[in-house]
């Protein structure tokens, strides 16, 4: 793959940085520990251990035709819509950083639910009846869906919803 | 001998009331519900019934509590297959060929299969329980710091291997990337704050079911949308797709049942879980099979290996904590707190003092087994439903699952934000090819892998030997280094030939 | 069954003067900062359905453990001072996060605490070693004639303040102390030979005692600790007779900023059905701990002296980070 090799030193940097923010990590001097237990041990050792494989990958990307570093399983990610793709992002980060914890979790879940359907399911070509049907199945889903979710986790679950 | 089934029996009749079914039968509905819901825990299920059963009657509340264990770590295997999503950290290993069975359309042959790999692996560890239980508690003792750091690394190492595909160093990658996200936060032996970048909410460190629901659910909802909708799994109707897969589980009854040992074993190592006995079975049957090539692509053998596996630690778990009180898993953990509560006190003592008790929880493991096949086969058209459902409205109702699951276990808002960037952050490594279990995996093992190499250095005043000289240290370090070589394409080449000559003369031997 | 538990308790609110009795009208969590199976959260889940009963609410304990029960001690501090978040803790050790720097700013002072028993710490041994009594454990300390490895359960733990009094009367001794995730694991450690000593509290130990795997040489405490089916196990003070022991009190903690009825509440629980709880006080005698149980001042009196001890014992080493007295500990 093309991209691993801009990934690859930025892996390495970024295992650079945790071998060097291991190192400087507080030793605990004053409260006596064991050397070899250092908080900072292991960071350290991870770094090195990602700067290593981030090496490996460089190499890799350089040397092997680009089919066979692809892992299976990520080869039918085929770009689709983007605009999708970004409304899907949007939406969802709008609900869960935006709404949730500022409005009640049920009413949040509503509007979200039905906001998405609309946005992916409206299509203005098709003339009012549609839009209106459209309209009518995502308020009902969301309201149903938001109402069976908090009931379950209220209830069920014990859970304090925000 | 005889005496064991006579008190098998005992317990057997004790326990088949009407009542008692009727515990069984919700109690196992409800983990199957927790289970499959992405951010949802066994644990955390376990530890929610604790409290809901102090007023029932001992038997009952054990009862309840073993079935929600079993049902909820099964759960998992639902939302594993339809949606790609594991619904506990137990399934990861599920996700890689159920999903692809169930975008081929097979998504009800591939629930039929995971209950019926569930079912027996769980009747494995049974059997083992019953055989065993006194002998192998013995074992769990075995396991001390300088074995759970190798067993760190080695879980890395295998999901990495596993999961990367032809280019394992992706693997790698992921897995280290897990374990550095493991080291932010307060660490476990002097409460030191690692890496809080000024805030303190960090403190505490990256929580792994946000994390995960995250990498695997939020993720998995943005690459939806992202494809074209011709795309979608399709659900086709085969005949008889949702009956019990006896015949397949009859053709990989080796697989079955290394499986069904490996998982015994891996529940009885104390606080290593069912993610580690899936991936655990799943590497060995990959390592054996004939058909390693359709592992990833929807094996019917891998699938079994995984449910299998991480069915069989459920009774595996309870050995240590039965025997010994020292839990095997995290919600044996809670299991062994529910005892104590219920007037039980697990122990070396508990073979002496009620010595019927081992057997009673033989026979409610088997309750609960019966449970899920029944539950498994009549729910799959249920489930399937799911599929049938247009992306556009089955992703949001996803996604807001993936809010508040995270969010119920810890009811800290914060959590949700990790989920949310952890989404995203799986998304682009997805894109880039880097497979999501190694990470999720990484972050479950880093606190295990830090503290006890630590902890290890501190008991041997420095010195590294015992790392490599105690006979479990020195099996676990020649599995990781034949892990790795068999890697690289150049070994793997070389060496194959070799191997398969070596099991065509073992063959020949027998 | 929930609902008739719901309904006794009314039952028996309305019986009493009831003017400002608290009616929780959701479920209650108690963060345990330490791994299910502990001390803690073993008295915790005993106590639980006792309050459960009384207050006609779940009673939710959550296990949130790490970094010697600091996180979750932290996270009970943040959540919102409603009375619906406690936590569950060696008294001493919510006083002197503080001191040891684990939490900043905070205090006893940050909580109305409610103590059910007293534990005592043992010093045990793996019951394949050579030593058959605290003596000649002390001796190969003192000597260094062996590397003693000791499991605790971190160093703010009570374990690991017993193993640090115990530096402290003996003068210098060589015991190297190995941090585990809890009580439970600390014991099994000695209990699988990985360490050769532990000094967690009895309860975390009765087991793998009467399982004969751990050998209990000595208990910190001024007499011999009883227990159910074992033989009585000799005070510690048979070799260091000028060792000052505190007892080391377990409780439930509401951090302070709630509304004052859920305090006066719960006070009256404990002095009407803890103080007679016949579950407790079984518990206490099978696993090896004292049944001692108190709220308000009377509480604060008990507590206070272990607080002392180990708050100025780190003065002492040089392990606090800031000066006790700032938290209102003074040291002697």
């Amino acid at each position: 793959m093309r991209a691993d090799l801009y990934t690859a030193p930025f892996l390495f940097l970024l295992g650079a940085a945790f071998t060097y923010g291991g190192w400087t990590m507080d030793r605990l001097e004053i409260r006596q520990i064991h050397p070899a237990s250092i908080p900072g041990l292991v960071p350290m050792l991870l770094g090195v251990a990602l700067a290593v494989a981030a090496i490996v990958l460089f190499v890799q990307a350089r040397t092997r035709p680009v089919a066979e570093t692809a892992p299976e399983g990520t080869k039918d990610s085929a770009p689709g819509s983007l605009r999708d793709l970004a409304t899907a992002a949007v939406l969802c980060c709008i609900y869960a950083l935006g709404l949730v914890g500022n409005i009640p979790f049920g009413v949040a879940t509503a509007f979200f639910i039905a906001c998405f359907v609309i946005a992916f399911e409206a299509d203005p070509a098709k003339g009012r009846a549609h839009l209106i049907k459209v309209a009518v199945i995502a308020i009902a889903l969301g309201i149903l869906v938001a109402t069976a979710m908090s009931i379950l986790f209220r209830y069920a679950f014990l859970v304090r919803l925000p | 001998m005889i005496e064991t089934f006579v008190q098998l029996g005992n317990a057997f009749a004790a326990l088949t009331t009407w009542e008692m079914l009727f515990h069984a039968a919700w109690a196992t509905l409800l983990g199957i519900a927790v289970g499959s819901l992405p951010g949802l825990t066994a644990t955390m299920g376990v530890a929610l019934l604790t409290t809901l059963t102090y007023s029932l009657p001992t038997n009952a509340a054990i009862l309840v509590l073993i079935c929600m264990y079993v049902g909820a770590i099964y759960g998992g295997s639902r939302s594993a297959i339809l949606l790609n999503i594991p619904g506990t950290p137990a399934s990861a290993a599920t996700t890689l060929d159920g999903f692809p069975l169930a975008k081929q359309g097979r998504a009800a042959y591939a629930m039929s299969v995971a209950t019926t790999g569930s079912t027996l692996g769980t009747l494995v560890g049974i059997v083992l329980l019953i055989a065993l239980a006194p002998a192998l508690s013995e074992l769990a003792l075995r396991f001390g710091s300088f074995e759970y750091f190798w067993l760190a690394v080695f879980g890395v190492i295998i999901s990495g291997q596993l999961t990367g595909g032809s280019a394992p160093i992706k693997g790698y990658i992921a897995g280290i990337l897990g374990l550095m996200v493991a080291m932010i936060g307060s660490e476990g032996i002097h409460a030191h704050v690692r890496f809080n970048f000024g805030f303190s909410d960090l403190n505490g460190g990256i929580g792994l079911i946000p994390a995960m629901v995250g990498a695997f659910g939020f993720a998995e909802v943005l690459m939806v949308m992202w494809q074209p909708k011709a795309d979608m799994v399709k659900s086709t109707r085969e005949k008889g797709s949702g009956l019990p897969r006896f015949k397949e589980a009859w053709k990989y009854r080796v697989t079955v049942l290394r499986s069904g040992v490996i998982g015994t074993f891996v529940g009885l190592i104390p606080g290593v879980g069912e993610d580690i006995g899936a991936w655990a079975s799943y590497a060995a049957a990959k390592r054996a099979s004939k058909e390693k090539d359709t592992y990833g692509k929807g094996s019917i053998e891998g699938l079994t290996a995984a449910e299998t596996g991480n069915s069989a630690v459920v009774p595996g778990a309870l050995i240590p904590a039965l025997t010994l009180a020292v839990p095997g898993s995290a919600p044996a953990a809670v299991l062994i707190a529910a005892l104590f509560i219920h007037g039980i006190r697990p122990g070396p003592m508990i073979m002496i003092e009620q010595p019927d008790f081992i057997y009673s929880v033989a026979v409610m493991l088997f309750l609960a087994t019966v449970a899920i096949f029944v539950f498994g086969i009549s729910l799959a058209p249920v489930f399937e439903v799911v599929l049938r459902i247009p992306r556009e409205r089955l992703m949001p109702v996803v996604f807001a699952l993936c809010v508040i699951g995270p969010f119920a276990l810890t009811q800290r808002l914060f959590d949700v934000w990790v989920m949310v960037v952890f989404g995203i952050l799986g998304f682009f490594m997805r894109r880039f090819g880097y497979p999501m279990a190694p990470l999720v995996l990484g972050i479950i093992l880093g606190d295990l892998l830090d503290k006890n190499l630590r902890r290890g250095l501190t008991l041997s005043d420095g010195d590294i030997s015992p790392f490599f000289t105690r006979p479990l240290c020195m099996i676990f370090v020649a599995l990781i280094a034949f892990t790795i070589l068999a890697g690289i394409p150049f070994v793997r080449k070389n060496t194959s030939g070799i191997a398969r000559s070596l099991m065509r003369a073992g063959k020949d031997a027998r | 069954m929930k609902i008739f538990a719901l309904a006794a308790a009314l039952a028996v609110g309305a019986a009493l003067p009831a003017h400002a009795d608290w009616k929780p009208n959701k479920p209650i969590n108690i963060i345990v900062p330490w791994s299910a199976g502990g001390s803690t959260d073993q008295v915790t889940r005993v106590v639980a359905p006792l309050l459960e009963e009384a207050l006609g609410t779940s009673v939710v304990v959550v296990n949130q453990p790490g970094a010697s029960g600091s996180i979750g001690t932290k996270a009970a501090l943040d959540a919102p001072r409603d009375g619906y978040t406690w936590t569950a803790n060696a008294v001493a050790n919510n006083a002197t996060y503080a001191v040891t720097g684990l939490i900043e700013d905070t205090s006893i002072a940050d909580y109305e605490i409610y103590l059910h028993v007293a534990n005592v710490p043992v010093v045990s041994v793996n019951a394949d070693s050579k030593y058959q009594d605290f003596g000649q454990l002390l001796e190969a300390m003192k000597t260094r004639s062996d590397d003693v490895t000791v499991a605790t359960a971190g160093v703010n733990s009570s374990g690991g303040m017993a193993l640090a009094a115990i530096k402290e009367a003996a003068g210098d001794i060589g015991a190297r102390m190995i941090s585990y995730d809890g009580g439970n694991p600390a014991a099994i450690a000695a209990a699988s030979g990985e360490a050769i000593a532990t000094t967690q509290l009895a309860v975390e130990q009765t087991e793998m005692i009467k399982g004969g795997k751990l050998r209990p040489l000595a208990v910190l405490a001024d007499k011999p600790l009883v227990v159910e089916g074992l033989d009585p196990i000799p005070s510690i003070t048979e070799w260091l007779p000028e060792m000052e022991i505190a007892a080391d009190f377990f409780g439930i903690l509401i951090p302070v900023g709630a509304p004052p009825e859920v305090y006066e509440t719960v006070e009256k629980i404990w002095n009407e059905k803890i103080q007679n709880s016949k579950e407790l006080q079984e518990y206490a005698t099978s696993r090896g701990a004292v049944f001692d149980p108190a709220s308000g001042k009377t509480a604060m009196d008990k507590a206070m002296p272990v607080v002392i001890a180990e708050a100025c014992a780190r003065v002492t080493r040089g392990e606090a980070v800031i000066d006790p007295s700032t938290i209102g500990i003074t040291c002697p």
